[in-house]
Parts: structure tokens; C-alpha cells; sequence
């Protein structure tokens, strides 16, 4: 039976997270998928058994790869493999994130249902976004982060950067830390009639720990010197490619891309987040 | 765009606040009565820029005498209008109060029994419209024992209904603000404002009062030492809270449906950026406070250690730190310096002897005149203001 999705873990030196998260796709999620492991600069005693790629080159060992570099080259190595295509979706997973029961299997009816949907996310179990999507449901969304993502694989072949041997082929690396690439990915979703979708049919933890208190193990800064960071380079970023001098600019940006996809999609308005707004007054 | 209650549009000062909220998009100022140099700053800005904007005082700040005023300078509601009033030829200030309500005032001592912070509260209030007040804010969130779930809101109606009843025999032409949540750094569900107003609905109705101008929802701001912490500022997701891109189109569509208007509290030390999408947000109006007294402690700060005079500076810093009122500022696990934590309380010293003492010796020794060392404060909050002003784009 063919397997249609392929599920991308990005790693740097968690390889019990890693193990984890296997152990939950092959319990629940076996029929549908693959799985590759990305260890992005990922020491040597701690990578993962089931690692398919390890980003060992010196400038990934010293830094790592961060989102947008580390998932660019997980879906650049299906690209050269040529296996890429033999799967309908792709479901790019951060190793910081916990999952339970079959989420693969609940993402992809949802999927199913919703042509129109080009990337969905499970809600995290601390969101309150979940009382406005409603049990087991899903909504169409202008702004989520990217922790757990499927995305169609149609949309990432209209979006796909086959030149960008440098930025990668789906997320901007040039921002390396990558805050905003992933505000960009849905802009990009919505321009080409996608949308994002949130979804209460299955959910995801992140581990606050392990993000607060153990920059160590993933070796990188201080939670507070690193998000510092991520934010500086982001805005700087998003100020280089696109003009926006705040981030508010480039939200709502993405909501203008939003509010036209349903123009274009009357009979979806259902599956807004919130009712469409009066014009502001 | 602001809809003046009927009626209310008879208060100049109203007026023209409601035709400067519809001339353009924009979020009115609320500028928090914090010390008599801010009042003078901001009646100053309000000439010169041509632009209304709403002194807010807490009944900490300013109360009537028989509640033993407040802390700045011992002002009464009376004596604020009398300062205000003769330098507002163009009728674009607003005397408005804040939190006012019971267990809101400066007494010390063991809290008043519930029908003596109720007498008080209601008496404040009409100190304020005697005063010619032009907006009341009715808080009851606070209660020094146990409250009972609908306490607040029926602390609330009373209140309201006995103001309004005072105003309409009176005369006075005013208008009401209504919110009884305290700040917080979440941005919380809706359902406790939307109870709130629905109530407020159900007791006009039966009371021909009209609705609130302003009503307080949290959006996510809170001040703490001087930073502002909550989650709008926020360029994350704050664990457990709604992002407020996604919170503040909800809050609209409730002030939309009750006839009312968003009033954000608790904006002090916002980024400009943050500031400048106010008005697209929608947010009709915004309060600043402490940002404004902490730019003038700093104002003193740097003419006392700029001219020689750091002993004086020394002086202050105790004496703002021995008032333990930094202690509501300061975050859990704070790395503040003692000197931090002094800023953070100097304002609340101003009007006390000691400094008046200090203050005294400081003109001696660096040869101001009061005069002269309150206009390079009241330039300095000026430009505070300002910068608050044309976020908001009330200006130019």
C-alpha cells in the first residue's frame, strides 16, 4: 500500500523526543507514512537511531539549522531522492512538540474534506483558539506558528523554489532563525488559494521546559537571548524582503490574502476563525 | 468613530472629542493625572496642538476633601477644575475620573465596611460632577473581603443609576465608563464584559440612562516596573492566551454590539509601532499614566545629577524608595537595582514636605527658579505626551 505522507522530524540532539515521536506515528500512523529524522548539527552520541539525515558540516554543528533550514533540507533530500512525489502530503514536525493517538490519520480526513486547505495544524492543547474552532472541527486561519504543519503536497509544488539553492526550497533561510517564515508560508498559501487550517481534531503539546530551561542540550542561547535574537533578525527580515518596518504589517498582510480568499470562496465563510469584521470605525 | 449618548453632545468638551475621534482614524489619550507638572503638559499640549484629550485622575490621585484628597499636591476635583479649566479656552480638556468606586480612594487604615466604601464612593463621585467632571469611570472590581459573583455588577448599577439620577437633576452633561476588571496581562475570554453589559442593557432599559461612552476590556496590557508585559506588546504567543490579532477583533465586534466604545487601559511604555496601529485596530481610546511620572522623576534625576547636585538626587531616591510603593511595580524575580525601584515610586513623593524640602535646596543650588526647573519637566512630559499623541494620530 502506498504511503502518502511523508513525516519530516527536525532534531538537534533530542533523540529521546525523537523516539517518542516515532513510537507515536508507528503505533497510530504506520499505513500512511514514512519518516525521516533531520539531525540539524545534532552531536554525534545523541543522534537519533532513526535518522535519515544528519546536517553534520561545521557551521551546523556550531549553530545548527533552525526551522527553516533544517525543514528546507528535509524536503530537499525527497527532492533529490526523487521521492518527493510519490506523497500526497508532507508533515513537518519540530521534535520540541508532543503528539498523541493518530494524529496523521485525523489530519489527513480533515485534508480530505478540505481541498481548498494547503497547510493544517493541530491546536495546542493551551491555545484557547480551540473554543472558537469547536470540538473535532477545524478553521481557516491567518496566523498560527509552525510546530507540527501538514502540507499538501500540490501546494508545495506550485510554491517550491527549485533556484533557491541558498534559501531553501519551501521556507526563507535567509532568515535564519526564521521568525515570520512561517507567516510567510500561509501569505504564500492564500495567495495561490490555499488556506491554513487550524484543527481540534487531535492536538499538540510544546515543551515549555525544554525550551526554557535546557538551551543547553539543544545547544543554543539562553531562552531570553535567543528569542532576542529571533525576533531582531526576524524584523529585520521582514524590513529586507517585504518593507514591513513592524510586524503588525506583515499580519496583516496575511489577513488581506485571507479576507480575499474568501471573497473568492463565499460558500467556505463557515470556516473563518471569526465572523468577517465590520469595517473599522 | 465615537457616538456621543444623547445628550452628552451638549458637553463641549465632548463634542469635540467625538469630532475629533470621526474626523479620521485615530485613539483618543487618556492622560493620567500623576502630578501637577503632567496636568500643566498636558493642558499645554491640548492648546497648542489643537487636540482633546481626557485627564484621567484616580481616586488615589485626587479626591474630594472630605475624603482627604490624594497625592498629588492634596488636589480636590474642585481645585483640579479651577487649575485646568481658565487655560482651556478651546474646551479640549476632559476631566475625567478613573476608577472611581468604592475601596478605590487613598484612605489608610482598615477597609470600609461595604455600605461606608459605597457612601464614599457614591460621594466622590458627586464631589466630581459639582467639579463639572465630564466623564465618570465606575470600577467596583475591588473588594477587600469576600464578594459574591454578581457583586461587582451590582455594586455597578447602583453607582451608575445613582450618578446618572444626580447628573440628569443637575444638569450636568456627562458621560459614563464602566469596566470592573483589574488589569491584567492576559488577554481573558469576554464573557465577564459581555455579562457586564448585557446587566448594564437590562438596568437602561428600565432607567432611561444611556449606555456607557467607554467601557474597559482587557487587551492584553499590563505595566510592570517599566516595561509593559502583556501579551499586545508580546512578539510571541504567551502560553494559555489568545493572540491578540485574534483577540481584538472579538472585543470590537462586542463594543459594536452594546453600542459602546473600547477604552484600553494600562498603555504606558508600548513601542511606538505597537502604538501606531491603535487607531487601525480600532481602539477608540487608551490610558497612560505612570509612563508620564517616571519621565518626569527622570526629568529631576538628570537636573540634580547633571548640575552637581547628586547628593539632593540621593535624597529623592531614598525618599521614593522608603514609600514601599514601587512594591505593586515590581515583576516576581525583578533584577531591579534599589535606584530602579525608587523611579518607579518617585512621582507618588512630589507633593510630600521632604521634598518639598529637597526641591527647595535644588533651586538654591543650581540656580533655577521654580519656574524655570518646571518648564524643563513639563517640556520633558511634553514630549512623552507627544510621542503617545501622534502614535495615536491625533496630530499630524
Amino acid at each position: 500500500m502506498r504511503r502518502r505522507v511523508a513525516i519530516v522530524i527536525l532534531s538537534r540532539n533530542l533523540p529521546h523526543a525523537v523516539d517518542r515521536l516515532v513510537s507515536t506515528f508507528r503505533r497510530y500512523d504506520l499505513e500512511e507514512t514514512d519518516i525521516y529524522v533531520v539531525e540539524a548539527g545534532t552531536d554525534r552520541d545523541k543522534l537519533s537511531e532513526h535518522h535519515t539525515t544528519w546536517a553534520s558540516w561545521d557551521e551546523a554543528m556550531r549553530e545548527g539549522l533552525r526551522p527553516a533550514r533544517g525543514f528546507n533540507l528535509g524536503v530537499m533530500e525527497l527532492i533529490r531522492s526523487g521521492r518527493l512525489q510519490d506523497y500526497d502530503f508532507l508533515f513537518l514536525v519540530r521534535a520540541t512538540v508532543q503528539l498523541d493517538g493518530p494524529v496523521v490519520t485525523r489530519l489527513l480526513d480533515q485534508m480530505e474534506a478540505h481541498p481548498q486547505v494547503g497547510i493544517i495544524s493541530p491546536c495546542g492543547e493551551t491555545w484557547p483558539e480551540q473554543d472558537l474552532v469547536g470540538p473535532d472541527s477545524l478553521r481557516y486561519v491567518w496566523h498560527i506558528n509552525h510546530h507540527a504543519w501538514m502540507l499538501r503536497r500540490c501546494f508545495v509544488d506550485l510554491i517550491i523554489d527549485h533556484q533557491g539553492t541558498d534559501h531553501g526550497p519551501i521556507f526563507d533561510g535567509s532568515n535564519f532563525r526564521s521568525y515570520g517564515t512561517d507567516t510567510e508560508l500561509i501569505v504564500k498559501g492564500y495567495i495561490n488559494d490555499y488556506a491554513t487550517a487550524l484543527s481540534t481534531a487531535c492536538s499538540l503539546r510544546e515543551d515549555q521546559e525544554l525550551l526554557k530551561t535546557r538551551a543547553d542540550l539543544i545547544r543554543t542561547d539562553p531562552y531570553d537571548i535567543n528569542a532576542r535574537k529571533v525576533f531582531d533578525e526576524g524584523f529585520q527580515w521582514m524590513r529586507r524582503k517585504y518593507g514591513f518596518t513592524t510586524r503588525l504589517q506583515f499580519q496583516e498582510y496575511a489577513r488581506l490574502w485571507y479576507d480575499r480568499f474568501f471573497v473568492l470562496h463565499p460558500s467556505l465563510a463557515p470556516y473563518r476563525l471569526l465572523p468577517e469584521e465590520a469595517p473599522v470605525s | 468613530m465615537i457616538t456621543l449618548p444623547a445628550g452628552a453632545e451638549r458637553n463641549p468638551r465632548l463634542a469635540a472629542l467625538a469630532a475629533q475621534a470621526n474626523a479620521w482614524p485615530n485613539t483618543q489619550i487618556g492622560v493620567g493625572v500623576v502630578s501637577l507638572n503632567v496636568v500643566d503638559a498636558a493642558v499645554e499640549i491640548a492648546q497648542e496642538h489643537d487636540v482633546s484629550l481626557m485627564l484621567i485622575a484616580s481616586r488615589r490621585q485626587i479626591d474630594s476633601e472630605e475624603l482627604g484628597g490624594g497625592y498629588v499636591d492634596g488636589l480636590t476635583p474642585e481645585r483640579l477644575a479651577a487649575r485646568v479649566r481658565p487655560r482651556d479656552a478651546r474646551d479640549r480638556v476632559l476631566l475625567c475620573r478613573d476608577h472611581g468606586g468604592p475601596w478605590q480612594g487613598a484612605n489608610g487604615g482598615a477597609p470600609a465596611s461595604p455600605e461606608q466604601a459605597m457612601d464614599e464612593a457614591r460621594d466622590s463621585f458627586f464631589a466630581d460632577l459639582d467639579a463639572g467632571f465630564d466623564l465618570l469611570h465606575i470600577d467596583t472590581s475591588v473588594c477587600p473581603g469576600t464578594d459574591t459573583d454578581d457583586g461587582p455588577q451590582r455594586r455597578l448599577l447602583e453607582l451608575y443609576d445613582a450618578c446618572w439620577t444626580q447628573a440628569r437633576e443637575g444638569g450636568h452633561h456627562i458621560a459614563f465608563e464602566v469596566g470592573d476588571e483589574e488589569q491584567s496581562s492576559v488577554t481573558e475570554g469576554l464573557e465577564q464584559p459581555r455579562r457586564l453589559l448585557q446587566t448594564l442593557r437590562e438596568y437602561r432599559r428600565d432607567a432611561d440612562a444611556p449606555p456607557p461612552l467607554f467601557v474597559v476590556v482587557q487587551t492584553g496590557t499590563k505595566v510592570m516596573e517599566r516595561r509593559n508585559v502583556g501579551s499586545l506588546s508580546a512578539p510571541y504567543r504567551i502560553d494559555g492566551q489568545m493572540p491578540p490579532q485574534i483577540h481584538l477583533p472579538q472585543v470590537m465586534a462586542l463594543v459594536r454590539e452594546f453600542g459602546t466604545h473600547l477604552r484600553q487601559h494600562n498603555t504606558d511604555y508600548l513601542p511606538t509601532e505597537i502604538l501606531e496601529w491603535h487607531p487601525l485596530l480600532g481602539i477608540h481610546a487608551a490610558n497612560i499614566a505612570p509612563e508620564y511620572g517616571i519621565e518626569e522623576t527622570l526629568g529631576l534625576l538628570a537636573v540634580m545629577e547633571g548640575r552637581g547636585a547628586g547628593d539632593l538626587s540621593q535624597r529623592f531616591l531614598q525618599l521614593a524608595f522608603d514609600t514601599r510603593k514601587w512594591e505593586k511595580w515590581q515583576l516576581e524575580g525583578s533584577d531591579g537595582t534599589d535606584r530602579d525601584r525608587a523611579i518607579w515610586a518617585g512621582h507618588y513623593v512630589f507633593s510630600t514636605p521632604e521634598f518639598a524640602e529637597i526641591r527647595a535646596e535644588l533651586l538654591t543650588r543650581v540656580s533655577l527658579t521654580s519656574e524655570e526647573l518646571d518648564r524643563l519637566l513639563i517640556d520633558r512630559i511634553k514630549a512623552s505626551i507627544l510621542r503617545h499623541i501622534r502614535a495615536f494620530r491625533l496630530v499630524p
